[in-house]
């Protein structure tokens, strides 16, 4: 099993290694150059030599790539062009926001997929899974920020139950903050859930059909203790994985039910910077997601070893 | 005693398909150890009592109220994208009063005019916007995964038919590619290609949409390999070569197709949520995710600039699933193998 | 002295004419019984009017290639034919008490303790993500009186901390893994299916449906998967363990050599139907239907390794639509004209050897 996990770390590293090199070069790929892009056609050529400067971008190649990734370690990931702050200090006012949000997205997803997964799985073609599948359908097929903005106008405009605009942060209250996150975490999670979910019905049954689970009938083991103890955890592998990849969507919709709901997270970092050609952000903000979807992965890869037997305790004998 | 008799007394043969009485396939020859048996017990010689790819495909579907409701709504999208300028009761960039509520009239200089869906910020008429909006969507969802399939196909081939480390090499990219969520990827390849534009959407959703397709055809290829051996080793005894190439390959095409299928409405969701976040499509060009993103302001005085174009994109997208869906169901493809992300 | 009811399913082929030879009480009795399948092409009877009936101690073969139904036999007693399949007609019957109308839970009650199955497929058939001795105990706790709790919370809690070391259950568990000659079992119970070996499942396998002592243990190809030199290990160990736990072995396969050398009495299976039965010796010495013989002659011999083998033409009937009355007719070498107008009626054609077929016996038919 220690293989297994030091194979997949070095992997993920690997990987985020790439990652880092890709987006240090994509920056330098631009057409025209970077620094016109970010300036704009009318930039004076001393403007243009200074920022040049400023940015390292006069040094060697080979350079710049090594300044880059000690930069990385250090964790100093340049300076916005429009504000002239450090990123990390941007986006250390901006990650709370979006993983409050990705928090309550996934334990929405969560809490609705799974048991809306067995019950459609245990009651097959009855009308619980009809609905459980027509609503996953529905999930799968309403963009994120469509989500958002029906529960806006819904829980916020008509109803007034809840804010719509603008986050607060934990310091002033838990519940406001949660209140203020709800609306947004509840719009990403439901495309998540309906992934899920429909992982969580299409694994249940094919693990009903495997021969040990007529084995366990054989025995006598009645239907709720063959479903809970002897099927469950061989139904959730696959899930589980889902569940992690599926953090892209997370991601994805965070970026755009930010702009919805008005929550200056890293979604909105990352619009913002694209449009202002802000191309330190961009860089950092793409460098940041990549490292998130790496590392879930790689928790995912590892939570493995703990459910899956076959991984904990090694081969054959 | 042993009976050789093929064809019956009044000279007659069955060779229709449909599912049939099989006593006992003695196949081809029809040569009986024992006396023949009367007409009624009798094998026509049919070699495997599976059906045909087509008529799998085409009963599959009949039988799939989901898929067909979701065939019929995707052939409507269609049709309205290429029939808009005769479909649309307005050009979409006229005026008329602004926020207009819907199923009302609004009136102008020029007359009374009917507003189904009502108007938006601008005035412009919401309906005649969302079926020009179906242009957009259709254009650039069909030729970005036509660019993707394209160049993953490519990848996939390659990697899977040669093996070794261009496979190797060509799999870390994709695995690399994985690291990025779809329209985070998109949203920096159009960072970095330096501009908006129909163009750069469609090659920044198409690129982060390569992956799926290079794993997928590479697998496809993988198990066709297989097959070749197989085959070349049954080729020696009985098997009809022939027949293998009409079964196995429309299998193994199968979840390309069903994978081209989910992939579309995937794309008018990327390209939905680019437009909402104002890096899609030029900003005169009407689409539905421009058309969320202007609606988003005026939630409270006039939800119907933002929902009714919301419900165009879920329309869509969930008569493309349902389809996609049935499609899968019929050919039998497992959920894990075509990816839905 | 008839024991068996003589068949008033005048229809069945099947029917039995004399009676049993066994003079005691038959432990599992089968009466008529007919399984359909209700697939999109049609209704399929895969089991289609079969008696049998086994004695206590004793270890009965049952033969038949794949498509014969043996399978779908061996479940319709053990009740697990589920949709789109249900038993249609006829009975199973343990010391009297009917399987067929009786509901879940009592099936469950009956499950382990007094009818075990054994599967074909070692591989797949334990489940990977519970210890092998845990599958063991949690039928003695399931069947027998050991003082533990088997509600789903007590379940629940095994699964994801283990059972407890010192119970009964667990002890017995261990002492199954060495009943079937597991090396270290009491280390091994603590082992997950992967760690075990194709045999040593199917051991372990064994170990589960023996756990509770059981009156029948149903054996449906438990050596198929399984290498050569192991399947005769596992062979000697369902002897053995027959002597030991005075069990009753109802043997499924496609395997005559296993058979031969196993077994007490066979019964043919062709197609749904029992076509022929009789004692070990007598069905090898002197086999009497037709497809008994060709099944005989397709199967290669060690002391004649040049003889010319002989297959059978065609292949087994699918079952769906309209069934001539013989079966195998259509492949037989002996079948005539009349063959395809009468039912084959079970007939005795020696000592406690019946078979199904118009030509044979001191009744056969002028065809």
């Amino acid at each position: 099993m220690k293989r297994y996990v030091a194979k997949r770390v070095l992997y993920a590293l690997f990987v985020m290694w790439l990652v880092a090199t890709v987006v240090f070069f994509g920056l330098r790929a631009i057409p025209g150059g970077p620094i016109r892009a970010m300036l704009g056609p009318e930039a004076t050529p001393e403007a243009v030599e200074a920022l040049r400067t400023d940015l390292g971008l006069d040094q060697p190649l080979y350079i710049q790539y090594v300044d880059w990734f000690t930069g990385l370690f250090v964790g100093d990931l340049g300076t916005s062009i429009t504000t002239g702050q450090e990123i990390t200090v941007l986006l250390s006012a901006a990650v709370p926001r979006t993983f409050s949000i990705a928090i309550v997205g996934v334990a929405v997803g969560l809490l609705l997929a799974i048991p809306a997964g067995i019950v459609s799985a245990t009651r097959k073609h009855e009308p619980a899974d009809y609905v459980a599948t027509v609503a996953a359908f529905l999930g799968l097929s309403m963009p994120a920020f469509f989500i958002g903005i029906l529960l806006a106008i819904v829980f916020g405009v008509q109803l007034g139950w809840l804010p719509i605009y603008g986050y607060t942060p934990v310091e002033e209250g838990a519940g406001p903050w949660f209140r203020s996150i709800l609306l947004p975490g509840i719009a990403v999670g439901l495309p998540y859930a309906a992934i899920v979910m429909r992982m969580m019905r299409s694994s249940l049954l094919e693990t009903m059909n495997e021969p040990y689970m007529t084995t366990a009938r054989a025995k006598g083991v009645d239907s709720r203790v063959r479903l809970y103890k002897h099927a469950m955890q061989n139904a959730l592998i696959p899930v589980i994985t889902v569940a992690g990849i599926q953090v892209a969507l997370i991601l994805v919709g965070s970026v755009t039910v930010e702009i919805v709901f008005g929550i200056n997270g890293i979604g909105r970092m990352l619009v913002d910077s694209i449009l202002d050609r802000n191309y330190p952000v961009t860089q950092a903000v793409i460098l940041l997601v990549a490292a998130i979807m790496v590392f879930t992965n790689l928790a995912v890869d590892i939570l493995y070893t703990f459910i899956d037997p076959r991984i904990r305790y090694g081969g054959e004998q | 005693m042993s009976g050789a008799n093929p064809t019956a007394p009044d000279g007659s043969t069955d060779n229709s398909e449909k599912a049939h009485n099989n006593p006992s396939s003695i196949a081809g020859g029809e040569v009986y150890p024992g006396a023949a048996p009367p007409e009624r017990f009798r094998d026509d010689g049919h070699i495997a009592p599976r059906r045909t790819f087509r008529e799998r495909l085409v009963v599959g579907l009949r039988n799939d109220r989901k898929a067909l409701a979701g065939a019929v709504v995707v052939v409507g999208f269609v049709f309205t994208a290429l029939l808009a300028p005769i479909i649309a009761p307005y050009d979409p960039n006229t005026t008329f009063t602004v926020m207009q509520d819907p199923a009302t009239s609004s009136t102008t200089g020029d007359g009374e005019f009917f507003h189904l869906l009502g108007t938006d910020s601008y005035g412009h008429d919401v309906l005649s916007r969302i079926i020009y909006g179906a242009q957009v969507s259709l254009l650039v969802a069909a030729a970005t995964v036509l660019f993707a399939f394209t160049i993953g196909t490519a990848i996939g081939v390659v990697a899977g038919y040669y093996g070794g480390w261009v496979d190797t090499v060509l799999m870390r990219y994709v695995d690399f590619q994985w690291a990025f969520p779809t329209l985070i990827l998109a949203a920096g390849i159009i960072a970095f290609a330096g501009g908006l534009g129909v163009w750069n959407v469609i090659i920044a959703i198409g690129v982060a949409f390569i992956d799926d397709f290079a794993r997928l055809v590479r697998g496809e290829v993988l198990s066709l390999r297989e097959e070749e051996y197989v085959m070349s080793a049954r080729a020696i005894g009985m098997s009809d070569t022939r027949i293998m190439a009409k079964e196995i390959l429309p299998n193994a095409v199968a979840p390309i197709i069903v994978q081209v299928t989910l992939m579309i409405p995937l794309a008018i969701l990327a390209e939905a949520g680019l437009s909402f976040l104002g890096l899609g499509v030029t900003p005169t060009t009407p689409t539905w995710g421009l058309m969320l993103s202007e609606g988003r302001q005026f939630l409270s005085q006039a939800w119907w600039i933002s929902v009714f174009p919301g419900f165009a994109i879920m329309i869509t997208v969930l008569a493309f699933n349902m389809f996609g869906d049935g499609l899968r169901d019929v050919f039998d493809v497992k959920e894990g193998e075509v990816s839905d992300r | 002295m008839s024991s068996i009811p003589s068949g008033d399913a005048a229809d069945s082929p099947n029917a039995r004419a004399e009676p049993a030879v066994d003079e005691e009480e038959p432990l599992l009795e089968v009466e008529g019984l007919r399984t359909e399948f209700h697939t999109d092409r049609g209704t399929v009877t895969a089991v289609d009017g079969v008696d049998l009936s086994l004695g206590a101690g004793e270890i009965v073969g049952l033969v038949g290639e794949s498509g014969s139904g043996k399978s779908v036999l061996a479940r319709s007693i053990m009740g697990l034919v589920d949709d789109p399949g249900e038993i249609a007609d006829g009975d199973v019957r343990i010391r009297g008490e009917s399987l067929v109308n009786t509901d879940e839970s009592r099936l469950n009650e009956l499950r382990g303790s007094t009818i075990s199955m054994v599967f074909q497929d070692p591989m797949h058939s334990l489940n990977p993500t519970l210890s092998v001795g845990e599958q063991i105990a949690e039928t003695v706790r399931l069947n027998q009186d050991v003082g533990e709790s088997v509600s789903l919370p007590a379940e629940v809690k095994r699964k994801i901390f283990g059972a407890a070391e010192n119970s009964e259950a667990w002890r017995r568990a261990i002492e199954m893994l060495e009943a079937v000659q597991i090396p270290e079992p009491a280390a091994r119970a603590g082992d997950f299916p992967h760690e075990f070996s194709g045999g040593m499942r199917q051991r372990a396998m064994l170990a589960i449906a023996l756990s509770c002592e059981p009156d029948l243990l149903i054996a449906d190809e438990p050596t198929t998967a399984l290498d050569v030199t192991i399947q005769a290990q596992i062979l000697d160990e369902l002897r053995e363990l027959k002597d030991a736990f005075d069990t009753t072995i109802l043997l499924i396969t496609h395997n005559l050599a296993v058979v031969a050398e196993t077994c007490d009495r066979v019964n043919v299976m062709y197609a749904g139907e029992i076509v022929e039965r009789a004692p070990t010796e007598t069905l090898f010495e002197s086999p009497s239907h037709p497809y008994t013989q060709g099944l005989i002659a397709s199967t290669p011999r060690v002391d004649n390794p040049e003889a010319d083998l002989q297959p059978i033409p065609g292949s087994v009937p699918d079952g769906v639509g309209e069934q001539p009355p013989c079966k195998f007719a259509i492949r037989c070498p002996e079948a005539k004209p009349g063959c395809y107008e009468q039912i084959p009626h079970f007939r005795d054609v020696g000592d406690d050897h019946g078979v199904a077929c118009l030509r044979r016996g001191p009744e056969s038919e002028q065809l």
